[in-house]
């Protein structure tokens, strides 16, 4: 615990804020993450690959409340330090890998939304790495004395390649077009279609002169331009971050989770086969998204065979090369030190202003496991909250008794959302019985 | 009751009437024998009654009879006189055989009557003959010697020991001669010598020379001219021969000292008889009988026989097996099982159960066996003091009883109680052994000496009546198993031997027998019924293990039973993938041994057991009905068991998991919890070692005991822990090494997020406006300056304007300057929004 790292005061307020909302913090998850030293070094792991030009997947495995999310905002965090530009996104019903009424174009809008470097860790950088990318062919095309906007061809022209890739190379010009002759509007239109806020080819076409757009067919194949062009433009990478994809195992139809998987399939494949660059992702589901071989990608025979567990992986050996990553629910014991880690935050390092001695932590925790049992390790962020809420009152409060507040903290057992039908949820036509009345 | 004693029929007692007069005295004598028993006593008592009556008719009757014969006899005699002197004239003349080739004279009896006269009167027990006047003359001269030939008719006889002649009269007055006299008056006819009067035999008893047919008479002197050795003549034949020994033997050496020295000749010719015509029970009884009363009281020897004699045909004690024992008794010497079963079985009030009636040999040997284990050494009596008297009922109709005078007092072992209670005993468990083995050939009377059959005996029984059957059992299960410890094998085969016939169905009740009968052989199969397991598929296979230790037999505990549906259920996890590691199999026992406490036989066959189930793979039909009896608690444990079985190595293929859910599914558990097991399982890190079961002291009296319930980190509360609500209890260990995780990834991360701290001191920097720190070109530089310069509020569009100006893009000089000042002082310089917000200390720094 000597080793802790020193606690910048705009982390510790966003911390306590977001951990007070329930929610994951955006920064300063070195402060709080408890244990899982393995699991990390196995994404950095990762990270450094996509830096020198990989390309990797991981499944993160976790029961709800298991910390899935934090995880993936840890990594996302690591990587944009690592100068890497990350995209995340919650995959919900109206956000799918793969559908046909533009449900995975939101999808992938929602990531260029998300869309963050380090400098912009909230999103919305979009134009940062495209300007990015055209400042350094604008520096270049000075030295060389040459055209602007023959550099940016030149340079991308490798992408042109690559599915989309003469558009997208099209656009970026368009955008340094726009700069360069003071033509917002053009430079507005080209980051719309980078998002892949056209919906039609015709406005795209008017607006830029280009004839694709991003849609539901081909919104994979721009990520992988993006990653490439991410790491043109002097960023070592692109990471994307997927949250629960429990959504797609609770899709009712059949077809419609095999399509979605086997997009997961093709993302697979090109990751392990290389295919991809600079590319890496990151897919947060639940157990019963992975192992349950009706619904969910145990059901995908070409998945099963390769998320399946390294075989020798066994007898206290493990291995965390293997695509899934599985996260262990959190014990009493882990909760524990997570609250440790909350009180030394909010003493801002200082052991001697700890709100609370040990046994109060201890008090708490038996005050929650009285009021919810078991399931408040299970599912912390109740008792994180309420930790955070008492904290509060004790430093606002020094005069107050932490045992006489303590009794006052009101616990509710949570439910677990992921478990929850999905509601309003859109089923393919074909699977579902026409109702019809004589 | 007399008639178990006696070996004539109560008709032929009937009508004589001194036999009568013995029988009653023979009676009371058992009466005071049986005297113990109030069964035994009663019955004496009124047979006794009977025999009192019975002989005062006879006497009366006797009288008449006697005073009748007496003038018959007289006619007869004369009679008889000129018969056989005419007839033996005429039968020697006729003869056509050249008499100068015959060996001797034909030393027939003398034929006149003077010689009757001369014979003196016999000193007989019960003297028959008191009342006829004409004496018999002395059968010395009726008597054929050993060793000398005689011609009779066509025949020439060697060997003598015959009577010949006319005349002999028997000892018992109501007879007309000697039975056993050839008369050379009686015709014969040679025709067809291998025919022999059928009924003759069943009248062996009351044969007499003379009454036989003239074609029976030539086969009887055609049997003693053949050296009286021809194993297949009618037994009939013996017994006409026999009464003359008897004779010889018992009377004449009361009068004669030539027969006197025959005794041993007659001895022996009776004994070779014996050894030729022993077979026949009858003949057997009464040659071994004298035989044995001869030895001890004419040879004095007092021979202790090593085996009892076979059982007397007519019931009841023979003579013979109550000198033998009386020999052994009053010689100290112990009774051993044979003798004993013969005491016990000839008894006459002993009365056998069916099974020991239905299976007597099985009976028999159970008996020999159980005695032989109680009384190694056999069953030393005391000789009790009740003499044994010795009565012989000769054979020959033509004899009267006689009393054997021995030197040597035997006891009479018919009054003992104490050595009969403790046979009735043995006898009696034997019965009961022998129940299910008889009830099943009551049922199947063709059964016997089959397997199944077999199954039902005692086992050490077994090897002694096993027979062709058991050879061929021990010599598959040998030969199959060898040196291994088991033996996958066809059911086929082993069911063919067992039962021939073929079945498509082993019935439960044939396939429990069938294990017993392999327990019994020491040796046990899998799947048996009798633990839970299906029934044996005759096409499919089984597996062949011996007993460790004898005394593992059913029932097994009801951990087995418990861990035989657990096995079950996991193996049928196991099984899943499609094949089943090493590990996994390995994982199964081990943690099914460590769970229950299994003793060596239960592991053994739980081994066994699994190596069926996965070569069988019977799925998990018929499972559901049994798990749905088990409580919540015991379901989830099994749950969380199978799941670990299917993780065991390290593997966790779809199938497996698709039976998974099936059996959470039909333990009632949600299929929620079959992922979260899985998850559980797998996910757990390396920094502690999965726990998948904590080894505990089982519990007596629990089918299972205390839950696998730490799987992984899922469940790490500690058995010691008790997890009441308000008191919760931390594993400070585990807690420390979480610890130690965190800090770690907290220093890893550390790293990350803190870049090392610039190692230029400010000092080191000179105070320029051009580039201060490496990232920032000349244009950036002069932002960041202007910026500075600005030092007030900052919107976006003025950034935009300042961007402009100096010819760069805003939203990357944004990106750079932050850049380059997460370099610096590893926070950023601006943050994005409208006004931007700019970080003073940071601008203080990257332009310091």
């Amino acid at each position: 615990m000597t080793d802790q790292p020193k606690i910048r005061p705009r982390d510790r307020e966003i911390i306590i804020q977001s951990l007070s909302a329930g929610v994951v913090p955006r920064t300063g998850h070195q402060h709080i993450q408890v244990g899982r030293s393995e699991e990390v070094k196995a994404l950095l792991n990762d990270l450094r690959l996509i830096a020198e030009g990989g390309s990797t997947v991981r499944f993160v495995i976790g029961e709800y409340g298991s910390g899935k999310t934090f995880f993936l905002n840890l990594i996302r965090a690591i990587a944009l330090e690592q100068r890497m530009v990350t995209v995340h996104a919650d995959l919900n019903p109206d956000r799918r890998l793969h559908a046909t009424g533009g449900q995975a174009r939101a999808l992938y809008q929602e990531l260029m939304r998300n869309l963050s470097t380090r400098s912009k860790p909230e999103g919305g950088a979009l134009p940062s790495v495209v300007e990015r990318f055209i400042t350094t062919a604008l520096k270049e095309a000075r030295e060389q004395g040459s055209e602007t906007e023959s550099v940016i061809r030149q340079r991308l022209e490798s992408l042109t390649e690559l599915v989309g890739g003469y558009d997208f190379a099209e656009v970026i010009a368009g955008y340094w077009r726009g700069h360069d002759t003071g033509n917002d509007q053009l430079k507005a239109d080209a980051v719309r279609w980078l998002r892949g806020e056209f919906s039609t080819k015709t406005d795209a076409r008017h607006a830029l002169g280009v004839r694709t757009i991003v849609d539901d067919s081909n919104f994979y194949d721009m990520l992988k331009l993006f990653s490439l062009f991410c790491k043109m433009s002097g960023f070592s990478g692109l990471v994307v971050c997927l949250d629960e994809l429990v959504n797609l195992y609770k899709l009712p139809s059949g077809r419609a989770r095999k399509t979605n998987y086997e997009q997961i399939l093709r993302i697979l494949n090109d990751s392990l086969q290389g295919s991809s660059t600079s590319l890496g992702f990151l897919l947060g589901g639940t157990p019963e998204f992975l192992f349950d071989t009706r619904k969910g990608l145990y059901s995908y025979e070409a998945l099963q065979t390769r998320l399946a567990q390294n075989r020798f992986a066994q007898g206290g050996l493990v291995d965390f090369s293997g695509p899934v990553l599985t996260l262990a629910s959190l014990a009493p014991e882990d909760v524990y030190v997570l609250l440790t880690k909350i009180r030394h935050l909010y003493a801002s390092g200082d052991p001697t202003k700890y709100l609370l001695p040990d046994e109060g932590l201890r008090a708490f925790m038996a005050h929650c496991s009285e009021r919810v049992g078991d399931a408040y390790f299970k599912t912390p962020r109740n008792t994180i909250v309420n930790f955070v809420r008492l904290l509060a009152v004790l430093e606002q409060n020094p005069t107050a008794n932490w045992r006489e507040l303590l009794v006052h903290v009101q616990l509710e057992p949570e439910g677990n959302p992921d478990l929850a039908p999905l509601e309003g949820a859109e089923t393919d036509d074909e699977d579902e019985l026409a109702s019809f009345t004589l | 009751m007399i008639s178990k004693f006696r070996s004539v029929s109560p008709v032929h007692l009937w009508v004589r009437g001194i036999v009568g007069l013995a029988a009653g005295t023979f009676g009371l004598l058992l009466f005071a024998g049986g005297g113990g028993g109030a069964l035994l006593g009663l019955l004496s008592m009124s047979a006794i009654y009977l025999m009192m009556k019975r002989y005062e008719r006879e006497q009366i009757e006797a009288l008449q009879i006697v005073s009748r014969r007496e003038r018959k006899n007289a006619e007869r005699e004369r009679a008889s006189v000129r018969e056989t002197q005419g007839s033996a004239g005429v039968h020697l003349t006729s003869s056509r055989s050249s008499r100068s080739s015959a060996p001797a004279e034909v030393s027939g009896p003398p034929l006149r009557p003077e010689h009757l006269d001369s014979v003196r009167s016999l000193p007989l027990l019960f003297d028959a003959s008191h009342g006829n006047e004409r004496r018999s003359r002395s059968p010395d001269e009726f008597w054929v010697p050993e060793g000398q030939e005689i011609r009779l008719h066509d025949f020439i006889i060697p060997g003598g020991m015959i009577y010949v002649g006319q005349g002999l009269r028997a000892l018992e007055e109501q007879r007309r001669g000697e039975p056993a006299l050839i008369q050379p008056s009686l015709s014969v006819r040679v025709e067809d010598t291998k025919v022999w009067s059928k009924e003759l035999d069943e009248w062996r008893l009351f044969l007499t020379y003379e009454r036989l047919s003239e074609r029976d008479r030539a086969f009887y002197l055609q049997w003693l001219a053949g050296g009286r050795c021809d194993p297949s003549a009618p037994i009939a034949c013996v017994f006409l021969f026999f009464f003359g020994l008897e004779r010889r033997l018992l009377f004449d050496t009361r009068t004669s000292e030539r027969a006197q020295k025959e005794i041993p000749a007659l001895i022996a010719e009776i004994e070779r008889l014996l050894g030729i015509y022993g077979e026949e029970p009858q003949f057997s009884r009464y040659a071994r009988e004298l035989l044995a009363l001869s030895r001890l009281c004419f040879l004095q020897q007092l021979v202790i026989e090593e085996t009892p004699p076979p059982m007397s045909p007519d019931g009841g004690f023979s003579l013979e097996l109550l000198v033998g024992l009386g020999a052994r008794l009053a010689s100290r010497v112990p009774i051993q099982g044979p003798w004993a079963f013969s005491w016990f079985i000839q008894h006459p009030l002993v009365f056998l159960r069916t099974p020991a009636r239905r299976c007597p040999a099985e009976f028999e040997r159970l008996f020999l066996l159980r005695f032989e284990q109680m009384y190694p050494q056999g069953l030393l009596i005391q000789p009790n003091k009740t003499k044994l008297n010795l009565i012989y009922e000769p054979a020959n109709r033509g004899l009267p009883r006689y009393h054997f005078d021995s030197s040597v007092e035997l006891p009479d072992v018919r009054v003992l109680q104490r050595p009969m209670r403790k046979f009735a005993e043995i006898a009696e468990s034997g019965m009961a052994e022998l129940e299910s083995y008889s009830r099943f050939l009551g049922r199947n009377p063709d059964a016997r000496g089959t397997a199944q059959a077999l199954s039902l005996l005692p086992a050490e029984l077994l090897p002694l009546m096993g027979g062709d059957v058991l050879d061929s059992f021990r010599k598959l299960l040998e030969s199959k198993l060898s040196d291994q410890q088991f033996a996958l094998i066809h059911a086929s085969e082993l069911l063919s031997l067992w039962s021939p016939g073929g079945f498509q169905k082993l019935q439960k009740k044939s396939a429990i027998d069938l294990s017993i009968f392999l327990e019994k052989l020491g040796f046990a199969l899998e799947p048996d019924v009798r633990f839970g397991s299906p029934a044996i598929n005759p096409q499919g296979k089984i597996v062949l293990f011996r007993l460790q230790e004898r005394s593992q037999r059913f029932p097994l505990s009801q951990e087995y039973e418990a861990a035989m549906v657990l096995l079950r259920l996991a193996a049928s996890v196991a099984i899943a993938d499609g094949n089943v590691s090493p590990e996994e199999k390995e994982h199964l026992v081990a943690h099914l041994e460590r769970l229950l406490k299994l003793d060596g036989g239960e592991k053994a066959r739980l081994s066994a057991h699994l190596s069926w189930l996965l070569e069988e793979q019977p799925g998990m039909g018929g499972l559901k009905k049994r798990l749905e009896s088990l409580s919540p608690v015991t379901k989830r444990q099994i749950a969380t068991f199978t799941t670990s079985i299917a993780g065991a190595d390290g593997y966790m293929s779809p199938t497996e998991i698709r039976i998974l859910e099936r059996i959470y599914k039909m333990l009632d558990i949600s299929n929620e919890e079959v992922f979260a097991d899985i998850h559980a399982l797998t996910s757990s890190p390396a920094t502690v070692p999965v726990v998948v079961a904590r080894a505990q002291p089982a519990v007596t009296g629990r089918a299972i005991p205390d839950p696998p319930r730490e799987v992984a980190s899922q469940r790490r509360d500690k058995p010691d822990q008790v997890q009441v609500p308000g008191s919760l209890a931390l594993d400070m260990d585990l807690v420390q090494a979480k610890m130690q995780d965190t800090a770690e990834v907290a220093s890893l991360l550390a790293n990350i997020f803190e870049e090392e701290e610039a190692p230029l001191p400010p000092a080191q920097v000179p105070p320029t406006t051009e580039l201060s720190f490496v990232d920032l070109d000349a244009a950036h530089t002069q932002l960041l300056q202007a910026l500075q310069a600005k030092g007030t509020e900052l919107t976006l569009a003025q950034f935009e304007e300042l961007c402009l100006e100096r010819d760069l893009l805003p939203d990357a000089a944004f990106d750079q300057l932050n850049e380059a000042a997460f370099e610096l002082c590893d926070a950023p310089l601006l943050v994005d929004g409208d006004p931007i917000d700019v970080d003073w200390s940071v601008m203080q720094e990257m332009c310091s």
